[in-house]
């Protein structure tokens, strides 16, 4: 895995507009940033894709595994919400996709860092952006994606499982967010499937129907979200979620793997896996590891101890009483930047990749994406 | 190893409809849904019967799906006199967004 400068395309910002990608520039800075590219032999794709489906199959092995043991707690899963988290599970909801943050030095096996199983974004980035790059800048060249085709295959398998219209939702105001749900829903519709987009503030509900609504009082039977399932259950109609009918994508069983609760848990359950990092929901009294509040996002709040000594810290806004603690991964360097893998898992198919860097360790929301193609 | 095999196409991103000025436009909905109908009649030799806050909703579905129109949330909500809307976003409002 090298890094390599790279000359933008004349252009860029408009080129990657043209596919939604507005919000490529943040604070003045890019945040696509095609002014270089990783690429990644064969054998590194594959290393990585004998991770993500194995880290896969270790997720859903472990969502059983909490199920079996009402487990629920560990998790902040309210304890009303279990019977329908449970059910989601039993009744095969669908889901459509997650993607998994991993560490990866070309050498040694990848490490899972997170899971992003309910809300992942950076999915224009991956699916649509760089392929692009790829076919203008070299188009003989081969990428670890199939993101696209993966995303429309998932949800021909909704329809399905259940064909009636599906209303995508995000909140109100956030351009990658919409953008996001935008895109999902355009590969939802190429599926075959009908489709509306609304905001989840506008979603309703009818006390007559006991049913969800949208502004055009048409009942949502099936409702994506890019909304976390712990925000959902705090929300004042978290309660009609119960009863309103409505098949939720991500399903409710998400709720256990986007929470970092599963990070110790995997470790405790597969302790051998040779892509997992030693993790404990007790603060170890000593050594290097990376504090992780269980529902933070988008690297806030963490916290990186090296030798027992608190050496970087993020901003945010999220509650650090519940933390799990992993142990430090040292990421390799790349002329000066750290890069993250973003190994995308879509229909169960491990199908592709994105690769954001930071100057920090510790990967942002701020951190760049950086396009990448395979070396031969 | 599954790689991009096909050249593919994108029907709402790759539409032109969404455009930065949405974003960016004080009062986007009026200009977006005016290029809505210019190319939704570019396309289909008629003018385009639903617009929503979005614009591009309902080109897509004018064009692929007229059976179920879009949300036209630019325009006034017909909730029944029984929904209340607002019950969802309270929670995500302190953060910057759902995505992670």
């Amino acid at each position: 895995m090298h890094r390599m400068a790279v000359t933008p395309r004349p252009d860029w910002q408009r080129k990657v507009e043209a596919l939604g990608l507005h919000f490529h520039t943040l604070d003045g800075v890019p945040y696509w940033d095609e002014s270089a590219c990783y690429t990644l032999s064969r054998y590194e794709v594959d290393s990585i894709e004998r991770a993500t489906y194995a880290l896969w199959e270790m997720c859903l092995e472990l969502v059983q595994h909490v199920i079996d043991n009402r487990m629920f707690g560990l998790f902040l899963i309210p304890p009303e919400f279990e019977e329908i988290v449970v059910r989601s599970w039993d009744e095969d909801w669908p889901s459509i996709y997650g993607r998994f943050d991993l560490a990866f030095d070309g050498v040694g096996p990848p490490k899972l860092l997170e899971f992003n199983a309910d809300t992942p974004t950076g999915l224009v980035e991956a699916s649509v952006a760089q392929w692009h790059w790829l076919k203008e800048t070299d188009d003989r060249g081969d990428q670890f994606n199939s993101i696209h085709d993966r995303l429309i295959e998932a949800w021909t398998a909704t329809k399905a499982f259940d064909p009636a219209p599906i209303h995508f939702a995000a909140i109100e105001g956030n351009v990658e967010d919409y953008i996001t749900v935008e895109y999902l829903r355009d590969t939802a519709i190429q599926a075959g499937l009908q489709t509306a987009y609304l905001d989840i503030e506008a979603i309703g509900y009818d006390t007559a129907r006991k049913r969800f609504t949208d502004p055009q009082n048409r009942v949502i039977t099936t409702l994506f979200k890019l909304y976390p399932w712990e925000w959902l259950t705090k929300d004042t109609f978290a309660p009609n979620i119960l009863t309103a009918g409505t098949k939720w994508i991500e399903p409710p069983w998400k709720a256990i793997l986007s929470c970092k609760s599963i990070l110790p848990l995997l470790y405790q359950l597969n302790p051998d896996s040779p892509f997992l990092l030693p993790a404990w929901f007790e603060q170890p009294g000593f050594g290097s590891y990376v504090r992780k509040p269980i529902h933070a996002r988008e690297g806030a709040n963490i916290q990186v101890v090296r030798n027992g000594v608190a050496e970087e810290e993020t901003d945010g806004s999220y509650d650090t009483s519940v933390c799990v603690y992993q142990q430090l991964s040292d990421l390799k360097a790349h002329d000066g930047m750290y890069p993250i893998i973003g190994s995308w898992v879509v229909h169960g198919w491990a199908c592709g990749i994105g690769i954001r860097e930071d100057s920090r360790m510790i990967t942002q929301n701020t951190s760049r994406f950086v396009p990448h193609k395979m070396s031969d | 190893m599954s790689r991009m095999s096909r050249e593919f196409g994108l029907v709402l991103l790759g539409s032109g409809i969404l455009t930065a000025e949405y974003f960016t436009a004080p009062s986007p909905e009026d200009e977006m849904e005016k290029k809505a109908d210019e190319q939704a009649a570019e396309r289909t030799g008629h003018p385009a019967h639903h617009r929503s806050h979005y614009g591009h909703v309902p080109l897509f579905l004018f064009v692929h799906s007229p059976a179920y129109a879009g949300n036209k949330m630019g325009r006034p909500a017909s909730y029944s006199p029984t929904t209340r809307a607002g019950g969802f976003g309270g929670a995500g409002r302190a953060f910057s967004g759902g995505g992670s």
